[in-house]
């Protein structure tokens, strides 16, 4: 049998291993999500509209909102995303505290974004690996590391976890 | 703007965060222990959202600008 990746969690400490392509496709989608947000004007798939959704009911307040706060919040996901390559090199194996496994959800959010035709929040979800489109395969691998990576940072002492897929 | 007025932060369901990311943010930004965040997170994903009720509009502002960094959808409105 063979895994791509495979997640252990011990009372919230984590342990990631991935097979080699797995590691150079995901942190590649990571460099490229860091570059993107970094760009301006953004890249249309990345713009705050399409990674922050409407804070209010009005499309006016809205906009104010994503005025006042837009660049900060897209300034704290590139942060994180930044945190996430600094710590991750491509290893094939990497141990996260509580702090690292929230920026990696923040950056497995958010990247899934750069290949979804809609915001995240109006589009379906993925609901196999074998999708027509190989944008749909990519949102459906970072949603599952994602799950499996949250839930191994829950795992309490003494209930270690283990995800393989 | 009155900041004693109570406003409502409500965090959406979505078809694609964790949720350990939910229960993670209740942590961090509500202070929610495991039982209360998992309890959250169900409620969110078993109704459709949440009301959080809050204190202040810029307070109110601050989470859902907090819950939109991490993936999730929040929206605003006066009590």
């Amino acid at each position: 049998m063979w895994d791509a990746v495979r997640i252990t969690g011990d009372n919230g400490q984590v342990v990631v291993e991935f097979a080699d392509n797995t590691a150079v496709v995901l942190r590649s989608a990571f460099v490229e999500l860091g570059e993107m947000l970094a760009e301006d004007p953004p890249p249309r798939r990345l713009t705050n509209e399409r990674l922050f959704a409407d804070a209010c009911d009005r499309a006016a307040d809205s906009a104010a909102f994503r005025a006042a706060h837009g660049a900060r919040m897209r300034a704290e996901v590139r942060e994180a995303v930044g945190r996430v390559l600094a710590g991750w090199r491509g290893d094939l194996r990497l141990e996260l505290d509580r702090s690292a496994v929230r920026d990696w959800l923040i950056t497995l959010a958010h990247a899934q974004t750069r290949w979804l035709k809609q915001p995240r929040w109006r589009a379906p979800a993925p609901s196999t690996f074998v999708a027509k489109r190989k944008a749909d395969v990519t949102v459906a691998w970072l949603q599952e590391i994602a799950t499996h990576l949250g839930s191994a940072s829950s795992s309490s002492a003494g209930q270690a976890v283990e995800y393989r897929f | 703007m009155d900041q004693g007025e109570t406003w409502i932060v409500r965090i959406h369901n979505d078809d694609f965060s964790p949720f350990a990311t939910v229960i993670m943010a209740a942590a961090d930004l509500l202070g929610f222990d495991l039982q209360l965040g998992d309890r959250l997170a169900r409620v969110i994903h078993e109704g459709g959202w949440a009301d959080l009720p809050t204190r202040g509009r810029g307070p109110a502002e601050e989470l859902v600008a907090a819950f939109g960094v991490r993936g999730l959808r929040a929206t605003l409105r006066a009590a």
